[in-house]
């Protein structure tokens, strides 16, 4: 549990963007899926770049 | 979702332009629908309905006829239904409309626009914007038919109630977030790019697609035998139904049986009842008759007794041996042929001898017999009718039973019981078939996704090794394991959204059930009512009604709370308007009036459309402090009134006519009731 909280506290910043967006499509187009799993993929791109939030490496 | 208005045009009933502003005020949340039955209570309902998702309930009749006949007389060809509504604090319009012949050519016929700066944006998607208010599939429990709550949630399509559900609970935003970051780690895992370090990932690729095919193919086919185990187990529902009512007409076959045995024997009753009164006349009658002369009788014997006529103060043996010995018994002599012999011989014609004192001794013994007789035949009598009075009366009862008994049968065909009972078996069997056929699917799927899994591993290690590649690897990383982290949230917030609508389903139950239900709800989102042993039981219609108004009220109350819930990856919770037709059709006073002490706390706007007896003073004065607006359907008729009686019902002292003759048109028309 300890170490799914730290998973959630690392992420805490990329999910709440992920979220975001998700709900910026939700209501009124959420029809519109290549777009919004194309920014989807900016996002993660973004913070697997070196120095990122997600960059384990 | 708040109702704002309803706009209707040449939709069924409803001839010419009419509209129904809704309350939206937060404590006086109910609007109020007054309408007979057949003005066009349910037609209001399927105008949301229709509206919203092009459909209408599976008992509304004649479902294409969506143009006024009246109208479309006079040469018009469209139909349309408008809904004003708020949700999220925007305003919309939702319009379908109906084009008949040729005019449907061309135009959308649905439209959803946001009002914006005094100007209409459509939406793009309306149905996909209109399922995200409100899941079609819970419209059935939001745009609530009280006549027709047999259909309980949970019974049929469950997996897409499941998604429903989830949506109202506000999961929805977690949900399509996983759904995307599975399809973009996908996206990248093909983008690895081959290098000498990396060539078997191509390769590992290449399998990790056909696991891919093989799962959706064997997810598909249990998708399929999904289905088709629903409809055999409909099937067999069917056949069990028919099979309960063929096996309650054995009952009654039974109850049949023996109750002309019973007949049979309460016919013999009724004949010994009936021969022991013959009888008792035949023996008795004459203690009846011969009261008088016995009594007469008794009478003068015990009155001649008494002066000692009867029998002769003169033995007979006593005279002659007087004679014999020629002397009285004062000592005076009595020589033969002496005047004083033969005065004492004169006696003897008088004189009683021993035959006639046996011969009374033994008509008085008769008359005491008659008379004792005489006092215990009008009880035999009367047990006897008594018994007579039994037996004619369970005859009638019975006679009553076994008419019934024979309306009930009639049209039953007993030989079809065994086809049935074999059919039946034979689905059973098919249904078993199916399940070993999904287990063994999803044997393949466990394995295929496992090996699926192993072989992402084994891409994202390989990938890890060239500096070229390690990026995707990471991208994947990153996308699994947030994925993961947003699975487990999922499945809490769901598990503490099914307590807190288990608990709200018990507490409404509780506060409008005399029985004690005991409530189980399944993983998807079943639910039944069971007993102590935990054994589902069968709900009457009353009962799945008040189970299903409690299911939605439990799932508002939800959405209710999680409005002010702080946890930004959940969405407030769909707060759905309950439009209720007939809500308290199938439940009997106790129950109309708890259910309508509740209603307006069940929802932020409740909309309650109820004809006259189910609008009962009881009811409505239960309402009354949550009334915040009152409409009354009247009906208008082209015929003369005839020999009809005029119809009009009184609100806030004023009257309104509900139904109007010599009317323009056929059809119904809408009335404010003016606030008091």
């Amino acid at each position: 549990m300890q170490e799914d909280n730290d998973v959630l506290g690392m992420h805490e910043p990329i999910i709440k963007e992920i979220i975001e967006l998700e709900r910026s499509y939700f209501f009124e187009k959420r029809n519109v899926k290549t777009e919004r799993q194309r920014k989807l993929r900016e996002v993660i791109e973004r913070h697997t770049n070196t120095g990122g939030a997600g960059d384990d490496s | 979702m708040i109702l704002d208005e309803i706009r209707l045009q040449d939709f069924r009933c409803f001839y010419g332009e009419c509209k129904i502003e809704f309350s939206s005020d937060k404590d006086r949340n109910v609007t109020l629908i007054y309408a007979e039955n057949g003005v066009g209570k349910t037609t209001l309902l399927n105008a949301l309905l229709w509206c919203f998702y092009g459909e209408t309930t599976s008992r509304f009749e004649k479902k294409e006829d969506i143009l006024n006949y009246d109208a479309k007389k006079e040469g018009r060809t469209l139909a349309a239904v408008e809904v004003l509504f708020e949700h999220n604090g925007k305003h919309y319009i939702a319009k379908r409309f109906f084009r008949a012949g040729n005019a449907s050519d061309g135009g959308r016929n649905f439209v959803v626009a946001r009002f914006d700066q005094g100007g209409q944006v459509d939406i793009p998607s309306p149905d996909t914007f209109i399922n995200t208010v409100i899941p079609r599939e819970m419209a059935a429990h939001f745009l609530f038919d009280g006549e027709h709550a047999e259909v309980f949630l949970g019974e049929k399509n469950r997996a897409s109630i499941r998604g429903a559900v989830r949506d109202i609970l506000g999961c929805s935003l977690i949900e399509t977030a996983i759904e995307d970051l599975q399809a973009i780690s996908g996206q990248f895992r093909k983008q690895i790019p081959s290098t000498p370090a990396t060539k078997k990932v191509e390769e590992l690729n290449g399998r990790i697609d056909a696991l891919g095919s093989q799962i959706e193919t064997a997810k598909e086919e249990i998708e399929r035998l999904e289905k088709s185990r629903l409809l055999t187990e409909e099937q067999i529902k069917d056949i069990d139904t028919k099979l309960r009512n063929t096996a309650a007409a054995k009952e009654l076959q039974r109850s049949r049986e023996r109750l002309t045995e019973q007949m049979r024997r309460v016919e013999k009753r009724q004949k010994e009842a009936s021969d022991e009164v013959y009888k008792w006349l035949g023996e008795n009658g004459r203690f009846i008759v011969s009261k008088k002369i016995t009594e007469e009788t008794f009478d003068f014997l015990n009155d001649e007794s008494h002066r000692g006529r009867i029998p002769s103060p003169y033995n007979e043996e006593f005279v002659k041996d007087v004679l014999e010995a020629e002397t009285c018994i004062c000592g005076a002599q009595l020589p033969p042929g002496s005047e004083a012999a033969k005065k004492v011989a004169k006696l003897l014609e008088r004189a009683a001898n021993q035959v006639m004192r046996d011969r009374i001794t033994k008509v008085r013994g008769r008359l005491n017999s008659l008379k004792s007789e005489r006092a215990k035949a009008p009880n035999r009598l009367v047990r006897a009718k008594e018994r007579l009075a039994e037996a004619n009366e369970e005859f009638a009862t019975i006679e009553a039973q076994l008419g019934e008994i024979h309306d009930k049968l009639k049209g039953i065909n007993f030989d079809d019981i065994a086809s049935r009972e074999e059919r039946r078996e034979g689905l059973r069997k098919e249904l078993s078939e199916i399940d070993r056929t999904i287990g063994a699917l999803g044997t393949q799927i466990g394995n295929a996704e496992r090996e699926r899994a192993q072989i992402d591993r084994d891409i994202n290690a390989l990938a890890q090794q060239d500096n070229q590649t390690a990026i995707y690897a990471k991208r994947r990383n990153l996308c699994e394991s947030i994925k993961g982290t947003l699975e487990l949230q999922l499945v809490e917030e769901e598990n503490q959204a099914k307590k807190v609508l288990r608990a709200g389903i018990k507490k409404i139950l509780e506060a409008t059930t005399r029985k004690v239900l005991n409530l189980r709800m399944s993983d998807d989102y079943g639910i039944s009512l069971v007993n102590s042993d935990g054994m589902a039981l069968p709900k009457s219609s009353g009962e799945n009604q008040l189970l299903g108004l409690a299911f939605t009220a439990a799932l508002v109350e939800f959405a209710k709370i999680r409005e002010n819930a702080q946890d930004y990856k959940l969405l407030p919770g769909t707060i759905a308007p309950l439009v209720l037709d007939s809500p308290f059709g199938q439940l009997d006073d106790s129950y109309r009036r708890t259910t309508a002490e509740f209603i307006p706390k069940m929802s932020r706007q409740v909309v309650l459309l109820v004809s006259r007896s189910q609008g009962s003073e009881e009811v409505l004065s239960a309402l009354q402090s949550h009334i915040g607006a009152e409409y009354l359907l009247v009906r208008h008729n082209r015929d003369a009134i005839g020999d009809r009686k005029p119809e009009s019902r009184y609100f806030k002292g004023e009257e309104y006519r509900t139904a109007v003759f010599d009317s323009a048109y056929d059809g119904t028309e809408i009335v404010k009731v003016a606030a008091a």
